[in-house]
């Protein structure tokens, strides 16, 4: 008689039988915002908002805006944001109404990113911070 | 985009915030929180960059209202609401 071999059943899973879509862990990735203020002046300054992970890589530009200082109360003229996934400036019209206009401003569509593009809205308000000033003050007569 | 047309696209908004501030009465026909995107009447792909912009701010559930440049002096802007 030959030797007996207990025949291994191929076992399926249910889920492969009945086609059930399996629920696979989705890896959460941990994000961080970091902020930080520039003083121009006593009454100009740069706030910048921006997005971290977890391996320190600058993922998004929340929010990078030049404020100035109208009857003690900070008023933002100009801002950048990646929120669509490029970097668009938004840029008040007049004091009194909420209105803005948008512009894209994305300089470096293929080598860039929110890194790039974090450095670069900074420098830009840094240099004409003066020019968005007289523009938007000229008209109120400040 | 190009490092000039991105100086455009600030002469160009540069160009309406005086027009709306010198021109008070188009203002109040345009809803406060309104968001304007700039058009010009020239630059084709400054045009077709701006046009993906509406798109995206139309879903963000904005205002948005599409300003095109025009070559005519008695009104250098046309203001249409823009929707998807």
């Amino acid at each position: 008689m030959g030797k007996k071999f207990r025949r291994k059943r191929r076992r399926t899973k249910p889920e492969n039988i009945l086609n059930i879509p399996v629920m696979r862990e989705i890896k959460k990735v941990k994000t961080y915002q970091k902020s930080a203020t520039i003083v121009l002046t006593p009454e100009d300054q740069i706030i910048y908002i921006y997005e971290r992970d977890e391996n320190n890589k600058t993922i998004e530009v929340v929010n990078v805006s030049y404020q100035i200082l109208i009857d003690s109360c900070w008023v933002t003229i100009i801002r950048f944001d990646s929120e669509h996934g490029y970097l668009h400036g938004h840029r008040r019209v007049t004091l009194d109404r909420e209105s803005e206009i948008v512009f894209t401003a994305n300089f470096f569509p293929k080598k860039g990113g929110p890194r790039r593009w974090l450095t670069w809205s900074i420098q830009h308000l840094k240099e004409k911070y003066l020019i968005y000033k007289k523009s938007f003050l000229k008209e109120k007569g400040y | 985009m190009s490092k000039k047309q991105i100086e455009k696209n600030f002469e160009l908004s540069e160009k309406l915030a005086i027009f709306l501030s010198k021109n008070p009465k188009k203002m109040k026909a345009i809803p406060k929180d309104s968001s304007f995107v700039v058009f010009s009447a020239t630059d084709k792909l400054l045009n077709k960059i701006n046009e993906k912009l509406i798109e995206s701010l139309v879903k963000e559930g904005r205002t948005v209202i599409k300003a095109q440049e025009t070559k005519k002096p008695e009104s250098p802007w046309e203001f249409t609401p823009s929707c998807l």
